[in-house]
C-alpha cells in the first residue's frame, strides 16, 4: 500500500505501471510510452505481448523501469502450455515483470485444478520476474473473485490484478473483496483496466489499498497530484 | 439458389468470449452439428472439447490463434498453430500482427502467413484475420497480396472485438483475389446481422460468414425459401 502523505510526484511514479496496449500499436507509440514511463519514474512499462519487448528493453536500458509484457492478452484463453511458453519467451527477451490473464472460462466452469496448474506453470516459467495475474473481475461473481485470489496466493504469484482494460473495468467493491481475501498473504494488489482513466479513480484505488495502478494515463494522473491534494482527496505531504 | 443445407455451410459459428463456460462450448457444438455449419470456432483452451464433440460430424473444429490481438510473436503464433492442429483443429484463423503491418515490417507478416499455411497444408484450412477497421486501403491491398501469394484459404475481415467491417473493406479485399484460389470470409458482424445482409454479402462474393447467429439465419433462410415457393405457386 502506498503512503500518499509520504510521496512527491517523482516517488509516486513507482506506484504506476505504464502501458501501451492497443492491437494497432506501432513502434513509435511503444517508444513514446517508454519515454513517458522513464519521465514519470514508473515501476514498469508494458506492451501487449513479448513482440515489443526488444524495443522496450532498448528504450528502458540503464533505468530502473522494468521492461514488462502481457501474456495471453487480453482473453486469457490460450492453453496453459502456450501461456508458459510465451512467459518464457518474455523473460528470455528481457522482461522482469509478466502479467498473464487467468483462464476465466475455466474458473467459471469450476475447473479450478486447471487454473491452479496454469498458474504454477506460469510462475515456473517466469523465473525471477515479477508475476501478476489478471482476474478480469467484471466477468466474475464475488465467489469467483475470492476463488481466483486464493488460487493466485496458492501459486505464489506476486500480484493479483483486476482487469485487462478490454471490458468493464474494476469496481471499488472488486478491489475491496480482493484485498479482504488476500489479507495475511504476501500477494499485492494491482488495479488496472479502467476504461476511461481519470486521476480521481486512480487515487481512490490507491487510498483503498492498491499497491500498483496499471494505466495508459500515467502522465495525466501524476500531473494531477497537486489538484488532488488541493481538493482534499489525497492527504497533504508530511 | 442455395438449398438450406448448402446455405448452412456458408457459416462458421464462433464462441469466443473469454468468460465462456464449458457447458456453453458444448451447447454451441451441439448447435453447430444440428445446423451443420462449416465450422465452429473457439479459443485454443477449448479445442480438445470441441474436437471431441464434433468428431464424426461434418463440422470443422475451428481455432482462433493469437486472438483477438494478434500481437504475439511469430514463434508463439506458430507454436499455437501446431498445438491447435495436434489437439484436433481442422480450421485455423490467425490474427495478423497489425502493428508490424503498419510499421511496414512485411517480412514478419509474410513469415506469419507462410508459417500458418505450411503448417495447415493437407491438415486444416488456413485463414488470416485482418481487423480491417484499423487498416488503410493500401494496407489491405498489401496484406491481400501476401495472403494470395502464400496460398491462404480464406482472408477474413475482423475479430468482432473492435470496429465493424463494411462493404468497402470487402471490395478492396476482393480486388486482390482475382485469379487466385483465396476466398473471402466476412466476420466480426453484430448479433443483429440480418438475412438480407447475408444474401447481399453472398452476392458480393463472400463465401463464408463468421457469426454465432448462424442457427437463426439458417432458420430465416428456410422461411424465406418457403415464402418464395408459396408466392411462385400463387403466380
Amino acid at each position: 500500500m502506498v503512503d500518499l502523505a509520504a510521496v512527491d510526484a517523482w516517488e509516486l511514479g513507482k506506484a504506476f505501471d505504464h502501458s501501451v496496449l492497443p492491437k494497432d500499436t506501432t513502434e513509435e507509440k511503444i517508444r513514446q510510452g517508454c519515454r513517458e514511463a522513464k519521465a514519470y519514474n514508473c515501476a514498469a512499462f508494458y506492451s501487449s505481448s513479448p513482440y515489443w519487448t526488444p524495443v522496450v528493453c532498448e528504450e528502458l536500458a540503464g533505468t530502473d523501469v522494468r521492461p514488462a509484457a502481457a501474456v495471453a492478452f487480453p482473453f486469457g484463453s490460450a492453453t496453459a502450455a502456450m501461456k508458459a511458453r510465451e512467459t518464457d519467451e518474455a523473460v528470455a527477451l528481457g522482461c522482469t515483470a509478466v502479467d498473464v490473464v487467468m483462464n476465466i472460462g475455466a474458473l467459471k466452469s469450476g475447473r479450478t485444478s486447471d487454473v491452479a496448474a496454469e498458474l504454477r506453470d506460469f510462475k515456473d516459467a517466469a523465473g525471477g520476474a515479477l508475476t501478476k495475474v489478471i482476474l478480469e473481475t467484471a466477468f466474475l461473481s464475488p465467489d469467483e473473485i475470492a476463488t481466483g485470489c486464493k488460487l493466485i496466493a496458492d501459486a505464489g504469484i506476486d500480484y493479483a490484478k483486476t482487469s485487462s482494460g478490454q471490458f468493464e473495468g474494476p469496481s471499488m467493491e472488486h478491489l475491496l473483496l480482493m484485498k479482504a481475501t488476500l489479507e495475511g498473504t504476501p500477494v499485492k494488489l494491482k488495479v488496472a483496466g479502467v476504461k476511461f482513466p481519470r486521476p480521481q479513480n486512480a487515487y481512490a484505488f490507491l487510498l483503498a489499498g492498491a499497491d500498483l495502478i496499471g494505466t495508459r494515463a500515467v502522465p495525466e494522473i501524476i500531473d494531477a497530484l497537486q489538484s488532488m491534494r488541493a481538493i482534499g482527496l489525497v492527504p497533504a505531504r508530511r | 439458389m442455395l438449398t438450406p443445407e448448402l446455405f448452412a455451410k456458408v457459416f462458421d459459428m464462433a464462441v469466443l468470449a473469454p468468460d465462456t463456460r464449458e457447458a456453453a462450448i458444448r451447447a454451441a457444438c451441439a448447435q453447430a452439428k444440428d445446423v451443420d455449419v462449416a465450422a465452429l470456432y473457439t479459443n485454443p483452451c477449448w479445442t480438445p472439447v470441441v474436437a471431441d464433440e464434433l468428431a464424426g460430424s461434418g463440422v470443422r473444429t475451428g481455432v482462433a490463434l493469437g486472438f483477438p490481438y494478434g500481437t504475439t510473436t511469430l514463434r508463439t503464433k506458430l507454436a499455437e498453430a501446431e498445438e491447435a492442429l495436434a489437439a484436433g483443429g481442422t480450421a485455423l484463423d490467425m490474427v495478423i500482427n497489425i502493428g508490424a503491418l503498419k510499421d511496414g515490417n512485411l517480412a514478419l507478416v509474410r513469415d506469419e502467413v507462410r508459417g500458418l499455411v505450411e503448417l495447415c497444408r493437407g491438415r486444416a484450412l488456413a485463414k488470416v484475420i485482418y481487423e480491417v477497421c484499423f487498416l488503410s486501403d493500401d494496407e489491405i491491398r498489401t496484406l491481400t497480396g501476401i495472403c494470395v501469394e502464400e496460398g491462404v484459404d480464406w482472408i477474413k475481415t475482423s475479430t468482432g472485438s473492435q470496429g465493424l467491417p463494411d462493404a468497402h473493406h470487402l471490395e478492396v479485399m476482393k480486388e486482390g483475389l482475382v485469379g487466385s484460389t483465396t476466398q473471402l470470409k466476412l466476420s466480426g458482424v453484430p448479433r443483429q446481422f440480418t438475412l438480407a445482409a447475408c444474401l447481399w454479402m453472398l452476392d458480393m462474393g463472400v463465401t463464408l460468414i463468421g457469426t454465432r447467429s448462424a442457427p437463426r439465419l439458417v432458420d430465416e433462410y428456410r422461411e424465406h425459401l418457403a415464402r418464395l415457393t408459396t408466392s411462385t405457386v400463387h403466380d
